[in-house]
């Protein structure tokens, strides 16, 4: 096959290797999609080499490659909300006078956040510093102290669930999903809204501003914004987990759509053939991983990918060549 | 306008056959359970987390919330697991129409922005993918069984 990097049986490898890991422990499948990309299969500098021997002036072949890059990882990331959101609609999930609102924002984020001026090595460097931070984070999840935090959860959860099972009944889910939303009051500082039977309130102007920085950030490392969109739905509006879900989603489907149409009118040119085979990978590898889990400890999976991430951040960041050590 | 017919016609099929394909695979991979579970313990967190607000228990609410955000994300992951099953074969199918058969499908008589002088391969296998979908599969969901998830 005629691909620009790779070929395509270690392309498939790759990919089932991410799902299987993605699946399993839950993070990392875009940074492992990425060091896929970056380091194992030489994309960028495979697709420079190619643009320049096409006669691409260099500074264009890197810039195209790096948009490329960022428009690979958005495609990895809108498949979920592609296929999530016309359900969610359909299942009156979405919050829409909130998701509007934020929108408003995101979409202006999405088209900013690619103007700004980023190096193929900015960029690189950046995300190794987010590749790090993760890698701490899941190296702290392996820890006695994470570990026995989250069991003292549970146990308290169970206790309390108990407790007020004892004292009244459940309310009925489908009878209040029927109702879907409601707009209540909307004016420019104030948006109250029924959702499932229970009453918000938002100031829209404030969902805005915090969708567009959202936005700014997620669309110039090519990311979704999920992620940040999650915690700031909930902690800042307060809002419960039912509304944020379909919400964020919407979300993180109009900011991806945006900066992709943003990034390919800079020059990036997707490789689909590349990604389909990495994406058949990781389908494979997302059923395996809970199939095989039981043979393992989930712990050392989470440590192992911990010390890759944290390599790799590091790699990114360019430490490893300023401590002289050629990796 | 000018369609090149034969081009059209090996497109549309290539889409017909990956979309009868993915809606197999997907019917027998279909995380539609799981996903109600996880969605009920969304809701239950939600409960407590409210029920805790009210007695005042603002650790026990903050407690909640933050299992209710790990559950949260169970969800989106297996919102993944089932989109990419079903987007993954149609990506490869327009890689290889990208590399391989990058044909002008309709060739327009005048400029259209965001699309060019006509319509390729690739625009033209979204558009017989959907339209197939939707006109045929669709209908066809509740008489065959192999296009729908074996407990339904």
């Amino acid at each position: 096959m005629d691909l620009i990097a790779g070929n395509p049986i270690m392309i498939l490898l790759w990919g089932i290797i991410v799902g299987y890991v993605f699946s399993t422990v839950g993070a990392a499948g875009a940074i492992l999609t990425f060091i896929g990309q970056t380091i194992v299969f030489k994309f960028d500098k495979a697709m420079i080499k190619n643009l320049m021997g096409a006669g691409v002036a260099e500074a264009e072949a890197k810039a195209a490659a790096k948009n490329t890059l960022k428009v690979h990882n958005l495609m990895a990331v809108i498949f979920s909300p592609i296929i999530a959101v016309p359900r969610y609609f359909k299942e009156k999930r979405v919050a829409i006078p909130l998701a509007m609102c934020v929108a408003a924002g995101v979409v202006l984020g999405a088209i900013i956040g690619p103007m700004i001026p980023m190096t193929l090595k900015q960029y690189k460097f950046w995300f190794g510093v987010i590749t790090f931070f993760i890698g701490i984070r899941l190296y702290y999840e392996t820890t006695e102290t994470y570990r026995k935090g989250k069991q003292k959860l549970q146990n308290i959860s169970k206790k309390f669930e108990a407790k007020v099972k004892e004292l009244k009944q459940s309310g009925n889910w489908n009878e209040l999903a029927a109702e879907g939303f409601k707009v209540n009051r909307f004016n420019v500082s104030s948006l109250k809204f029924t959702f499932w039977g229970e009453e918000f309130s938002i100031n829209p102007i404030m969902a805005a501003v915090g969708g567009f920085f959202i936005a700014i950030i997620a669309s110039m490392f090519g990311l979704g914004g999920g992620f940040m969109l999650v915690p700031y739905l909930s902690s800042v509006f307060v809002l419960p987990m039912f509304v944020v879900s379909g919400t964020s989603i919407t979300i993180v489907l109009v900011n991806s759509v945006v900066a992709i149409i943003s990034y390919l009118q800079k020059g990036a040119q997707p490789d689909l053939l590349f990604m389909g085979i990495m994406l058949v990978g990781i389908a494979i590898g997302s059923f395996v991983g809970p199939a095989t889990q039981k043979y393992y400890k989930e712990k050392y999976l989470r440590l192992f990918l911990a010390a890759i991430l944290l390599f790799y951040g590091l790699r990114y960041m360019g430490v490893w060549a300023a401590l002289g050590i050629p990796i | 306008m000018v369609i090149n017919v034969k081009a059209a016609f090996f497109v549309s099929l290539l889409a017909v056959i990956v979309t009868t394909l993915v809606v197999i695979i997907s019917a027998r991979l279909s995380q539609q359970k799981r996903k109600d579970e996880i969605m009920s313990e969304i809701k239950k967190y939600n409960e407590l987390s409210r029920d805790a607000s009210e007695v005042g228990a603002k650790s026990m609410y903050a407690a909640f919330q933050k299992q209710g955000n790990e559950t949260l994300m169970n969800y989106f992951m297996t919102i993944y697991k089932e989109a990419v099953v079903e987007i993954a074969l149609h990506v490869l199918a327009l890689g290889i129409l990208q590399k391989y058969y990058p044909v002008t499908v309709i060739r327009f008589p005048i400029h259209v922005w965001g699309f060019g002088d006509g319509l390729g391969s690739v625009g033209w296998y979204v558009i017989s993918a959907f339209a197939f979908f939707f006109l045929v599969i669709k209908r066809l969901r509740p008489k065959i069984r192999f296009f729908r998830p074996y407990w339904v």
